[in-house]
């Protein structure tokens, strides 16, 4: 009971912030410079008269202020984002074909990076001074200065001209047309370099948050108390001590979807991998607002369902929280 | 009115003025982030006074490699256009942007924190939700639509990553204003009476300093890192160089010409190694006590 | 025949800035079904004399001199692997802290179920009401719903029974009871306290009792050492220590506690308090470290430590002008 209660209450916060989002998208739309038919027409000027009579009369932009927010609010929750008038679709059609890709590439990159961070993070703390430790703080020093792009390009070198071992461009290979088990085998080893680009700028983080947090975690009462009762220093480390590290790691790792899914747009520009990111980038510089809008929406989106699933994980490892609120 | 300022006083007589200093130095990765920060800036200040080349004027034959040719030391890049001309002038730019991105969002975040932390109740609430809603628009992205939305000029670029970037800084500030409002000496100013903005700006803020100018350093970074992004994606004024710029504007030569892509973004990468090194140094010279963390 | 035997102990900690002794050649033995108190003030040693005998010291902290023998066999030379089969199986030790001394991530059923699995081979079923037995044993009624409950959502007193439970779980040889009560109030105390009395009735478990307070060793205890600065300052049973103190310190100890003056009045003016604070470790030269506090201190206190010697058969005083009484 206490707990549908609970989700319904999120899920309703979640409805209210993905209005706000909406309310934010149809508000650009009017604040940007010119007339709003032709900003929706992305032509800026150029659209022909039918076209902006259209849009007018779709988007009611005779109507009040309001009642053309509460037009456009209605269409939104029908799952209709406008039309792209540049790739002549509805923009959610759009969206919809390319987020897999992302999706796949994310969450790739966000495993890598939990993993990854957890099992250096981990390894680090048991000895503070030595080489995993100050591989760790290297690592998180040369993930955070290192533009995420640039990596990205500085990889391709590496493996599209040094070693060219991994495929630099796209979800799989065209010319293969492979099918099955070997198209899927096609998809990973494209992933590899993009995933890896992505994630290791937070598994970089992550491992020394991990450090950080096991570290203190080691010092707790409870620890001496497994130490007490005979446990080995693995059960220690990985059933006492982990669990609890663990919590500040979910919590960063729910805190920043919203700037992984920032580093994918990136990372999927330089690696032409044909998510959300290479969408909005080609919008952008077609001008295709509809289009835009749709991407910071459905992002919007997935952010927000990462932080309702971020915080049933914190529920799930943390006890102390599971009643309150 | 005098009371209160003493207690300021003796307050800030406790803060890590000289002491912090004194750890700072002996840091070697503390004064190793000073010194690329210093020299990153001397070059953006000076660099193109003493080496006056246009960077976007054709020069040389295009994608010489460094050291090929004694017009352009480190280059040219797809165009003929001199590289060490593109970095220095590219500096300007990006530290520009960089430090006013990273100005407003301290601003902006200070402002909604120290606000919400002191006031608490119904302030508090709406300027958290406002928080939480920008915490769900992901960052560089929301950056891109502002700017495609307005203008790719400098102005633009700066604001739009202040806006996107304050969440932190506001969560933040709050923390510390919740602390600080609760200690004895707040407590005994608000008592006797004190005007609340006096309270909240000279009173707590001083106190809560320390992790604000903390957070402000390594805001700078990231700054910098969303400006690159930007101009990487030409999403930054393209009559303006930059690194970013240099990055985006050579990637589909780099396979033949590695120095245009590589070199900006090494400069990128000491730029906000040297920044988060400060950051990291005075972190650790404001709390002694957190060393080795 | 004595169960543990601890024989001139010295426990030295180490760091860069030096190098002191924490403990400083304590001797003791304990026999079945008794109980052993160990007093003195806050620092004087008596948690890292407890936590050499689990060979659970701190980082730093190391046995340097001396032998702990448990049913006659050597703990200090064991390997660690056999050192964890003794741990919370014939040998277990309950904290100061309850409030942290238990893993905020797992109920407490578990927690207690983790010994049972780590030193028995019972099956699942067999531990559940094994957990559930210990549980009721400790006085805790509804003992199916209390196992399934966080230590969040236990009070202090319930804690530390479950920590008596979990101690006592595989009937061990010796508890080292770490002032267990120290964080709880005092009705809670003495019910910890009464529950001690009756498990040990049962078991005939050693009890070593951690504790600076002179009114619970009265009642608690057989025999007593009494500890200053990491050396022994007296030992023998507590009906002589108790009653006919040879030490000035001891004396100073009793006087604390109103009660345990007998055949005096009352009053508020008798409670008194050792003047003086304990020296810091490293300050300590070549005396008797008490000097600095003593009304009978003198010339040669201060030149040489006292060597233990026996004021009557089973009580030693380290002092050189010990007073008969
Ligand atoms: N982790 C540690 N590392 C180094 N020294 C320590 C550590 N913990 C305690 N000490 C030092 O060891 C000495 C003995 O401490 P111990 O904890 O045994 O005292 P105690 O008699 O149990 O006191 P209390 O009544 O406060 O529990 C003290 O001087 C203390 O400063
Ligand atoms: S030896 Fe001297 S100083 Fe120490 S307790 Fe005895 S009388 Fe006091
Ligand atoms: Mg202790």
């Amino acid at each position: 009971m206490g707990l549908i209660w609970l989700i319904g209450k999120r899920l309703l916060y979640a409805v209210a912030l993905i209005t706000a989002v909406l309310v934010l998208n149809f508000s650009l739309l009017h604040l940007a410079p010119g007339d709003p038919a032709d900003v929706i027409a992305g032509e800026m000027g150029g659209a022909t008269a039918e076209l902006l009579a259209e849009i007018r009369a779709l988007y009611g932009l005779d109507k009040p202020f309001l009642v053309q927010l509460g037009l456009y609010l209605q269409r939104a929750y029908q799952g209709d984002l406008g039309m792209s008038f540049y790739y002549n679709l509805p923009v959610v059609d759009l969206i919809l074909q390319r987020l897999p890709a992302t999706m796949l590439l994310v969450f790739t990159a966000l495993s890598f990076a939990t993993v990854g961070g957890t099992v250096l993070g981990v390894l680090a703390a048991r000895k503070p001074g030595g080489f995993t430790s100050s591989m760790v703080t290297l690592l998180s020093l040369v993930g955070y200065a290192a533009p995420i792009f640039w990596t990205g390009l500085m990889l391709i070198i590496l493996f599209g001209v040094v070693i060219p071992i991994f495929p630099i461009s796209g979800l799989y290979n065209v010319a293969k047309m492979a099918t099955g088990l070997s198209r899927a085998v096609d998809i990973a080893h494209h992933l590899v370099l993009p995933s890896f680009t992505l994630g290791v700028v937070y598994l970089a983080l992550y491992s020394r948050l991990t450090r950080a947090s096991m570290l203190e975690v080691m010092q707790a009462d409870y620890v001496r108390t497994a130490r007490a009762k005979g446990a080995r220093e693995r059960t220690v480390y990985l059933r006492h001590a982990l669990r609890n590290a663990i919590l500040p790691v979910v919590t960063m790792a729910g805190l920043q979807f919203g700037s992984l899914i920032s580093g994918a747009v990136l990372v999927e520009t330089v690696f032409n991998w044909p998510g959300l990111g290479t969408l909005v980038f080609e919008s952008v510089i077609a001008r295709d607002y509809p289009t835009v809008l749709g991407v910071l929406f459905f992002s919007a989106t997935l952010v927000i369902a990462a932080n309702l699933v971020t915080d049933l994980v914190y529920r799930m490892i943390d006890p102390r929280i599971r009643l309150q609120d | 009115m005098a009371a209160v300022e003493s207690v300021t006083r003796s307050q800030s007589a406790r803060r890590p003025g000289a002491d912090a200093w004194e750890i700072y130095r002996q840091s070697p990765t503390a004064m190793l982030g000073l010194v690329l920060v210093l020299l990153i800036s001397v070059l953006a200040i000076i660099g193109p006074l003493v080496y006056p080349v246009d960077p976007f004027e054709i020069i040389w034959a295009p994608m010489s490699a460094p050291g090929t040719t004694e017009r352009a030391l480190l280059g040219t890049d797809y165009l003929g256009r001199d590289i060490l001309a593109g970095l220095l002038v590219g500096a300007k730019a990006t530290l520009i942007v960089g430090l006013t991105a990273a100005a407003l969002t301290v601003i902006i975040g200070l402002v909604i924190g120290a606000l919400a932390g002191f006031y608490l109740g119904m302030i508090d609430e709406i300027l958290m939700r406002v928080t939480e809603f920008f915490q769900v628009l992901p960052p560089l992205l929301f950056a891109m639509v502002l700017v495609t939305m307005l203008s790719p000029s400098l102005w633009v670029v700066a604001v739009s990553i202040g806006v996107v970037s304050w969440p932190p800084t506001a969560r933040l500030a709050r923390a510390e204003f919740l602390r600080i409002r609760n200690l004895e000496y707040v407590t005994a100013s608000r008592a006797s009476g004190v005007r609340q903005g006096y309270i909240i700006w000279r009173v707590i803020l001083p106190n809560a300093l320390p992790p604000l100018i903390v957070s402000a350093t390594l805001t700078i970074g990231t700054a910098i890192l969303f400006e690159a992004g930007l101009s990487f994606l030409g999403l930054s004024d393209p009559n303006v160089m930059s690194w970013g710029l240099m990055i985006g504007s050579g990637r589909e030569y780099m396979l033949d010409a590695w120095w245009i892509v590589t070199l900006p973004g090494v400069m990128i990468f000491f730029a906000v190694l040297g920044v988060s090194l400060v950051g990291d140094g005075l972190n650790d010279a404001f709390n002694p006590k957190l060393r080795r963390r | 025949m004595s169960v543990l035997k601890v024989d001139h102990l010295c426990v030295d900690y180490r760091s860069r800035a030096g190098h002191i002794r924490l403990v400083d050649d304590i001797s003791f033995d304990i026999q079945p079904n008794k109980t052993l108190a160990i007093v003195g003030e806050s620092g004087c040693g008596k948690s890292m004399t407890a936590l050499a005998m689990m060979r659970l010291l701190p980082d730093g902290a190391t046995i340097t001199k001396g032998v702990i023998t448990l049913e006659g066999d050597s703990l200090t030379d064991l390997p660690e692997a056999q050192m964890r089969d003794i741990r919370g199986a014939s040998m277990s030790m309950i904290f100061q802290e309850p409030m942290t001394s238990l893993n905020p991530v797992f109920s407490v059923g578990e927690q207690i179920a983790e010994v049972l699995r780590l030193h028995t081979d019972l099956d699942k079923q067999q531990i559940r009401e094994k957990v559930q037995a210990l549980i009721r044993s400790v006085g805790i009624s509804d003992a199916g719903q209390r196992s399934s409950a966080y230590p969040h959502e236990l009070s202090g007193g319930m804690r530390q029974r479950i920590m008596i439970a979990m101690a006592l779980a595989c009937s061990p040889k010796v508890l080292i009871a770490d002032e267990p009560t120290t964080a709880l109030d005092v009705t809670v105390q003495a019910q910890i306290f009464s529950l001690l009395r009756d498990l040990q009735a049962r078991t005939s478990t050693a009890i070593v009792l951690i504790t600076h307070d002179m009114g619970v060793v009265a009642e608690m205890a057989d025999d007593i050492i009494v500890m200053y600065a990491g050396r022994l300052a007296e030992r023998g049973s507590v009906e002589t220590v108790l009653s006919r103190p040879a030490h000035p310190y001891t004396r100073g100890l009793i006087d604390c506690v109103p009660h345990l003056q007998l055949g005096s009045n009352i009053s508020h003016k008798s409670v008194t308090e050792i003047p003086g604070v304990v020296p810091a470790l490293e300050t300590i030269g070549a005396g008797c470290p008490f000097a600095s506090r003593c009304g009978l201190s003198e010339e040669r206190c201060e030149a040489a430590m006292p060597e233990l010697s026996e004021v009557r058969p089973s009580h030693q005083v380290a002092c050189w002008n010990y007073q008969e009484t």
